[in-house]
């Protein structure tokens, strides 16, 4: 049987988050960002701490930013589209989920297949 | 780039694709949306496939927009043919964010990956334009995606998602133009889905994920009334 590396989460997952926050001349933005798994516990940090410019974060290697607009809440059409372009189910949106835990089982599972080739 | 999104349902706002929009400050809360995991991490065939068949939707309900704004004309000197122009114009706008998001935000696609993307953004607008759905459908489909799923990582893959996005969008505007040019009628126009049409299923879909949302957004500390700033 060949021997595999094991697999990166950050190569082959993301934890997609709803970001929220203050605009600097006032209101409020949205962004739909995606966190590199290996950074997800610390970007939750930085959301609870309150003091995150969120304008860091690709420079801060959390991951990538997927939209983001003006506005208290995405437009509902844009929502529909980011699950459209991921190939989420929009019912799944927003579940009840450890993504860390969901990650970690998809690892396995495609490092048991690479294991069955 | 512009950082003006016109939706497939007509409204334009400030919305910006693949990076964040300028004066966006301090964050105050964050909650999961899901995990995006592709079913095969290297060469991830079947996702890619998917993913395409969802961008195409996305054609069609651009489509619809678009072709409600044109129809009844795509002469110079009325609305219809200054919308085209418009739709030329932001064909070219649009293919270059696409192209800067995936070189410059994501950084994940090989120069071959983005070229084959651009190359294909153009041959599928250019069947989409001259009527010829068939040939652009199997464009879209029976592309060779597996050559830029070889070596795309998850950040490759984001980055090819938001360029397919962006062009296919743009080759339903110019798409839109030149069905109803080539079909002439409105009513002979294969007409795709519509907001209007959208299912029963789709709209309780979306009001169970939008309270999911407010329930999980307000337990992370988001305040409600800012909840509710700008909501469409």
């Amino acid at each position: 049987m060949a021997e595999h590396k094991p697999l990166d989460p950050d190569n082959v997952a993301r934890v997609v988050m709803l970001a929220f926050g203050n605009m600097e001349q006032g209101g409020m933005y949205w962004a739909y960002v995606a966190v590199r798994p290996s950074r997800y516990e610390e970007f939750k940090r930085r959301m609870t701490g309150k003091t995150y410019n969120i304008q860091n974060f690709v420079k801060d290697e959390f991951g990538e930013v997927v939209v983001s607009g003006e506005g208290g809440l995405p437009p509902r059409e844009v929502t529909k589209q980011v699950a459209l372009l991921f190939g989420v189910p929009v019912k799944q949106l927003f579940a009840d989920i450890d993504p860390l835990e969901a990650i970690a089982r998809g690892v396995k599972k495609l490092e048991e297949n690479e294991d069955n080739t | 780039m512009n950082d003006v999104e016109h939706t497939p349902s007509g409204h334009s706002s400030k919305i910006k694709w693949g990076a964040l929009i300028a004066g966006a400050g301090i964050a105050v809360a964050a909650v999961v949306g899901f995990v995006f995991f592709p079913d095969a991490a290297y060469g991830a065939v079947e996702t890619i496939k998917q993913l395409l068949t969802n961008s195409y939707n996305a054609v069609g309900d651009a489509g619809t927009w678009v072709l409600e704004k044109i129809f009844g004309g795509t002469e110079p000197g009325t609305v219809g043919g200054a919308l085209y122009s418009a739709g030329n114009s932001v064909f070219e706008t649009v293919k270059s964010a696409g192209t800067w998001i995936g070189d410059k935000v994501i950084g994940g696609l090989t120069p071959e990956a983005a070229q084959h993307v651009k190359d294909l953004g153009k041959q599928a607008a250019e069947l989409v334009a001259s009527g010829d759905i068939t040939e652009a459908e199997k464009k879209f489909a029976e592309a060779s995606f597996s050559e830029i799923a070889k070596p795309a990582t998850t950040q490759g893959l984001i980055g090819f998602i938001m360029n397919h996005k962006l062009i296919s969008t743009a080759a339903a505007a110019l798409g839109a133009y030149g069905l109803s040019k080539h079909l002439g009628s409105k009513n002979e126009f294969p007409l795709p889905r519509s907001e209007a049409d959208e299912s029963f299923a789709m709209k309780e879909d979306m009001r169970r994920m939008e309270s999911l949302l407010a329930m999980r957004a307000a337990y992370a500390g988001y305040p409600q009334d800012a909840m509710q700033q700008g909501r469409a």
